[in-house]
């Protein structure tokens, strides 16, 4: 069904070439808009980025906050108590996991982008809980791998042990702007540059008619089965396509399709964007478990820390699909303007905010690791 | 909901005007109980002030970690040294500056390179300490208007405790008719204080608000010697 002609396809690499030229300047853009932060003084493996929010979410945000605080400070007794009596080992749990909690309910970046993910990718609420799970397990994995061998084996320094940190939030937020640039290109590049195509594809059509007949005002309404890179063996019959006689229809893949199985190759750059850079809290108990002979408490923490992150974030993101969900329905489903036009609208915004996400821990990380540490 | 009204904030600020900071976490990472020491010479003038920082057991857990240790758990002094001249060299930035201002009715005194600075490793107890002396330069004579000391971290990433209130503040030499008092950290209303907790310390600029809360969050010990 490639009815258009070689001519069309150069002008398509040229508007591609074009549109990945202006998204390097925009990286730029923002690139130069982050600015250079000193280090604090007493430098822990912490995360350097949040987004300035004002009014209630700020004030919600921050009450998360405190309340993680007064969990975390308790964590070194309930080690210690585990230490001397088994039996006090729920506590540290219950700590644990409520400190997981209120981590992913204040302020971070983890929840955000992995919402922002779910949504632009459209997957199922089963997917986005699981993905959500997956994300905050890793989190957990890679804290207790990275002080087992960091800590445990090798010895290093807690200095030392912040550069490890580092890097490993630098290949996470690299992952995350490629996923952002990535989902950028596919749901808003792509689906435009085959608008732009069609409408000038319509135009030249009705010129060269003369020439070529075999296109015709048909033009438009063929050839749009090369911008959608989800399973093709569904064929036509499966997009919910308006073939109207006005040419500026919007190619739009039913959305019942998308939510399949979870796209493994997919997933996994998503849960590793998330879950590679090891939360602060479980390296500081799972050290602190290790200098007390008594690793196996800080594994245990940690993985009550994940799993009170990952149901959290699981939650979140469920919440944000269902409304999304609830919000098409309302409007009269899918195959519905509103509908298209919300879900359009919402994979487009979601695309962006990973890219951006991505884009400014990445900065701001490669800026705290050449002026700090 | 919350996610998307989020995300949507988020994104109408980027792409309105570029220019979304990167900031750290607002909320405090590492906790010190401090003490304090006002030093004076033989003339009645202050000299320095000497504050030692006992850290929280996890920070003092990470600080140590990997150091060499003897079999009483001590570690070596070496490495106290090391971690002790980067700690030193780090607080020495203006935008910490040892996280304390040191005024004379009002006006900043001119303080000296930090003196004694040392770390002490207590196995035992498992504490972990900081010490320094910070040197008036030149000596001053403290008068009815008084000298105020405050502790805190403009970023809110280190919560100080002072237990002991006033009696954490001692006088070494101190002439007899001086007097110190303490003004602990006033406790915000609960808006203020969650406010607080979601500003990003980097933003150089608090808002006009919460500048006031902000000092009201030190820590301010004041000797005076009519």
């Amino acid at each position: 069904m490639k009815c258009y002609h070689s001519t069309y396809l150069l002008k398509s690499l040229h508007l591609q070439g074009l549109f990945v030229l202006l998204l390097l300047m925009c990286c730029f853009a923002f690139a130069n808009t982050v600015f250079a932060q000193a280090a604090h003084p007493f430098a822990t493996p912490e995360q350097r980025l949040t987004i300035p929010t004002t009014g209630w979410f700020a004030e919600f945000s921050g009450q998360m906050a405190a309340w993680q605080g007064h969990f975390y400070r308790q964590l070194t007794g309930a080690v210690r108590a585990w230490k001397q009596d088994g039996w006090a080992a729920w506590l540290l749990l219950v700590l644990s996991f409520g400190y997981g909690v209120f981590h992913a309910l204040g302020p971070g970046h983890g929840k955000a982008v992995l919402t922002a993910y779910v949504l632009a990718n459209r997957e199922t609420i089963r997917n986005g809980a699981l993905l959500a799970m997956l994300s905050a397990f890793l989190q957990a994995f890679v804290a207790i791998a990275l002080v087992a061998i960091a800590a445990g084996v090798l010895q290093i320094s807690g200095v030392a042990m912040n550069r490890a940190t580092w890097w490993l939030e630098l290949a996470s937020y690299a992952m995350m702007a490629a996923l952002g640039a990535w989902l950028v290109y596919k749901h808003v590049l792509k689906p435009l540059i085959h608008l732009i195509q069609e409408k000038l594809k319509a135009g030249q059509g009705r010129h060269t008619q003369h020439t070529h007949p075999v296109h015709g005002d048909h033009a438009c309404s063929h050839g749009h089965d090369h911008a959608h890179d989800h399973a093709h063996h569904h064929a036509h019959s499966a997009h919910a396509h308006v073939h109207d006689e006005s040419c500026g229809h919007v190619h739009m893949p039913d959305p019942n399709l998308i939510a399949g199985p979870l796209n493994w190759t997919k997933a996994i750059s998503a849960v590793l964007a998330v879950g590679l850079r090891p939360c602060s809290g479980a390296v500081f108990v799972l050290v602190f478990a290790l200098a007390q002979g008594f690793f196996i408490a800080g594994i245990a923490a940690a993985l009550a820390m994940g799993l009170g992150t990952g149901l959290t974030v699981a939650a979140l993101a469920s919440a944000s699909l269902w409304v999304s969900q609830a919000t098409v329905s309302a409007t009269g489903g899918a195959e519905r303007v509103w509908g298209k036009i919300f879900l359009t609208g919402l994979q487009a915004l979601a695309s962006f905010a990973v890219l951006a996400f991505g884009l400014l821990l990445l900065s701001a990380a490669v800026v705290s690791g050449t002026t700090g540490n | 909901m919350m996610m998307l009204k989020n995300l949507c904030a988020g994104l109408i600020l980027m792409l309105t005007q570029c220019l979304i900071l990167p900031v750290a976490q607002a909320h405090p990472h590492i906790y010190i109980e401090g003490g304090i020491e006002l030093v004076f010479n033989p003339q009645g003038q202050a000299t320095s002030v000497r504050q030692s920082w006992l850290f929280d057991d996890l920070f003092s857990t990470y600080a140590l970690q990997g150091m060499t240790r003897d079999q009483a758990g001590q570690v070596a002094n070496a490495e106290l040294e090391k971690i002790t001249g980067e700690w030193m060299t780090a607080l020495a930035e203006p935008e910490s500056h040892f996280f304390t201002k040191i005024t004379l009715a009002g006006q900043p005194l001119k303080l000296g390179a930090p003196r004694n600075a040392r770390s002490t490793w207590d196995p035992k107890a498992s504490q972990l300490v900081l010490s320094f002396d910070l040197p008036i330069e030149p000596p001053i004579n403290i008068d009815a208007q008084g000298l105020e000391v405050d502790i805190q971290d403009p970023s809110y990433f280190v919560s100080f405790n002072f237990k002991g209130g006033v009696k954490a503040l001692k006088g070494v030499d101190s002439p007899a008719q001086c007097k110190f008092g303490y003004m602990p950290p006033r406790p915000l209303d609960p808006k203020t204080e969650r406010l607080l907790w979601s500003i990003p310390p980097t933003q150089k600029e608090l808002p006009e608000n919460l500048r006031e809360a902000v000092r009201q969050l030190s820590h301010q010990f004041t000797v005076k010697c009519p």
